[in-house]
């Protein structure tokens, strides 16, 4: 029996050594984890210099929809055809897989040598330790970042440094589906277009006049049926996305959060803003966030619905407005007291333990430079962030979507600190998305926020 | 030991090594690493510039009010999630167990929303359920009744979770039905000769000769609902304020949102241990409710 202890041990043993020592081989090649400064290589990775026309291969990865991806790809070989020695290769995700995708690659040690970046999501990433510290190579290469506006830069640094590059300025407008407006049928008051840089007060009499029930009724006329609205006169839901919200709390001399980290929604302006939209959606005039869901979910889609007559959404909606094929004008942020607008400039950054610093650098500075810029204008899909490409994107364009480099102007600096990232991405959802539709009380909710970022 | 009997130890090991290799590789050392990295300030697996905080990790989260919330729905679903979803479950196994024309074809019906992928039933609910939209507040207009949130209030989002839960429970309904089909005729035959009425025969002799069954599904459902995450991430993204926010899905969040890895592996560890607790004492209080025929006891 005691023989037989023994066998079965020294069977154990073997297999689980075999494990372990299988476990560990896999990970031989990378000894060291990025630090808290980002600046770790590992061990066995070349210090030396890469030669310049070595050929090699890089990733480069990012969220977007399938056509992005493509749009993307097209960048990636005008990229490719000017430095034939480098190959990217471009990883797709969802946003949300995304950032799961990128935690997931930290903790394995297998991150994309270069990757796209939200200015929201920087600091939560940078504090990792997983992008590079591009000032050095920066400096070293004399890039020109008087180019990109210091705004859009501050947005990309963590502790001072530059972090990541920016590679568009997406800002965010308003948008008025002009189909409605121009048909006596939907539009049977006569509402006008708002104005290039209208205030709130305007947009909501515009609004009261383009939304109708089933009898064509307006809100505040008589026998007003707000159970059975058939077109809404704005969609503005503040609570699903706060960070779209911002620029109109900075209209009014109110912000978001403090620069303690505690929640400001509690300030005289800021109720101001929140109570006017509480009481628009009270009326009928602006849509819910249930009525959002029955219309497929997105707000800044909503005037694609053909049930909505004014929306916020980003620059970048403009491609999901002309593949739904609406005729749609565009504005200004409404305004309480000043025109105020958000830039919400996607970026790209190098992974702090890329083995092809040279060739990842060589790429980021392209797609964030002069020549990638103008190709990404020409395109005209995007907003360059380099004031090198604006010509390329007017030519592009046209001078319809001047109004987006206009409202570069009007940009509120409001950086993303990690509190601030979850207060707009996961508690500010969650907390206050039915109270500011006036479901539910707003104080109690403001209260609830503040303690959940503690 | 013969040659003999070291040649059937060898065989014996051979045919349970790649069970081995998979507990080992897939339960075991993540387990040690989960245990070790509750106990550190981790913010991802793997990451070298880690400290060893002790129990701080587990004293915070009794300070943090959404984890609270979390555990109450996760108890919510668990002793009121449970129980519903069982009776449920049952109710519809009895209906398909009629013996009616046609039957084959109505099992085949309420079995179907098993097979359909989560996501696609979830959606189809999210339809049914909106406020502005949907079939249900449309069919309960004509009656009058004013528009529901359904699913943005927090007391009916819950309740619509367990709701789905039994449109899906088509496996458990299998297993029951498969019970209730075993259950021997003369048993009936001999309760109604002794007078009992439809509802004496089902809790005197369906319930007691079945209650293997509800046990294995209790067991099941009970750790399943411990872990419920995609029913509340898809229908409601865990709200409205954290109504529907699942233990699952906060462990989720708190690793991959916040970054704090070593956090969530102490909240795994609490799950970990309310889970065998829970499933020891439903075990443990089996043999008061659980008929096994054939059993000797005493």
């Amino acid at each position: 029996m005691k023989e037989r202890k023994g066998y079965v041990w020294t069977l154990t043993t073997v297999l689980m050594l075999s494990i372990v020592l299988a476990g560990c081989s896999g990970n031989s090649n990378v000894e060291s984890q990025p630090n808290s400064s980002g600046d770790n290589k590992p061990t066995n990775q070349s210090t030396g210099e890469e030669k310049p026309l070595e050929d090699v291969t890089i990733t480069y990865s990012q969220w977007g929809t399938a056509e992005e991806l493509q749009r993307t790809q097209e960048l990636l070989d005008a990229f490719m055809a000017a430095n034939p020695h480098i190959t990217v290769k471009l990883e797709g995700k969802d946003w949300g897989t995304y950032w799961d995708g990128l935690t997931a690659g930290a903790s394995g040690g297998v991150l994309p040598d270069v990757m796209k970046t939200s200015f929201a999501y920087v600091s939560k990433y940078a504090e990792l330790g997983i992008f590079k510290d591009l000032d050095g190579l920066l400096a070293d290469h004399d890039f020109d970042l008087s180019a990109i506006a210091d705004g859009m830069l501050s947005m990309h640094q963590f502790d001072g440094k530059q972090v990541s590059l920016p590679i568009d300025a997406n800002v965010i407008m308003f948008y008025y589906n002009k189909g409605l407006f121009d048909d006596p049928a939907t539009n049977p008051k006569q509402a006008t277009y708002p104005s290039a840089e209208p205030t709130w007060e305007e947009v909501l009499d515009i609004a009261t006049k383009m939304t109708l029930d089933t009898n064509d009724r307006n809100p505040g006329e008589d026998g007003f049926d707000r159970n059975n609205i058939k077109q809404w006169g704005m969609s503005t839901v503040p609570g699903a996305d706060l960070g779209m919200f911002e620029p109109i709390l900075f209209s009014n001399d109110a912000k978001l959060i403090n620069d303690d980290g505690t929640v400001a929604l509690d300030t005289p302006e800021a109720r101001e803003v929140l109570d006017f939209f509480i009481d628009a959606t009270a009326q009928g005039i602006n849509t819910s966030p249930a009525q959002i869901e029955g219309m497929g979910g997105v707000q800044n889609l909503a005037i694609t619905t053909g049930k909505v007559a004014m929306n916020l959404a980003g620059s970048w909606n403009v491609a999901h407005y002309t593949d739904a094929a609406i005729d749609y004008g565009i504005t200004h942020v409404p305004k309480f007291k000043t025109t105020q607008t958000v830039i919400q400039p996607a970026g790209i950054a190098m992974s702090a333990t890329t083995k092809h610093e040279e060739a990842a650098y060589q790429l980021m500075s392209w797609l964030a430079g002069p020549e990638g810029q103008s190709e990404l204008a020409k395109q005209g899909f995007a907003i360059p962030s380099n004031s090198q490409a604006a010509d390329a994107y007017l030519e592009t364009a046209g001078a319809e979507f001047k109004i987006f480099l206009d409202a570069q102007a009007y940009g509120i600096s409001a950086p993303y600190s990690v509190k601030k990232t979850d207060l707009v991405f996961t508690h500010g959802t969650q907390i206050l998305r039915d109270p500011l539709a006036g479901n539910g009380d707003v104080d109690a909710a403001i209260k609830d926020l503040q303690a959940a970022l503690q | 030991m013969n040659r003999l009997g070291k040649f059937e130890d060898a065989k014996f090991f051979l045919f349970i090594l790649p069970w081995m290799i998979g507990f080992t590789v897939f339960f075991l050392i993540p387990f040690v690493t989960a245990v070790y990295y509750a106990f550190t300030d981790a913010r991802i697996p793997g990451a070298a510039d880690l400290n060893f905080v002790g129990l701080d990790n587990f004293t915070a989260l009794f300070n943090d009010r959404i984890f609270g919330k979390a555990i109450l729905n996760t108890l919510f679903f668990v002793f009121v999630g449970v129980p519903v979803v069982t009776c449920g479950m049952l109710l519809l196994a009895m209906l398909l167990n009629a013996d009616v024309k046609g039957i084959a074809l109505f099992r085949t019906f309420y079995y179907l929303p098993t097979l359909v992928p989560i996501v696609a039933t979830v959606i189809i609910w999210r339809l049914v359920f909106n406020s502005e939209f949907g079939i249900l507040n449309a069919i309960l207009g004509t009656f009058g009744i004013a528009k529901i949130s359904w699913l943005g209030e927090a007391w009916s989002i819950k309740p619509v979770i367990v709701l789905l839960q039994v449109w899906i429970s088509g496996s458990g309904v299998l297993i029951f039905l498969a019970a209730l089909k075993g259950v021997p005729k003369h048993l009936y035959e001999a309760a109604e000769i002794d007078g009992a009425g439809k509802l004496r025969r089902f809790f005197s002799v369906t319930l007691p000769m079945i209650s293997p069954a509800i046990l294995f599904v209790l067991v099941i459902q009970t750790m399943y609902n411990f872990q419920m995450f995609t029913e509340a991430l898809l229908l409601a993204e865990g709200g409205p304020n954290y109504a529907s926010y699942t233990y699952v899905y906060d462990i989720y969040k708190t690793a991959f949102t916040e970054l704090k890895y070593g956090m969530a592996m102490a909240q795994s560890m609490i799950l970990f241990a309310m889970i065998l607790v829970v499933t020891l004492a439903l075990l443990k209080s089996s043999n008061r409710f659980v008929y096994y025929e054939g059993e000797k006891r005493g």
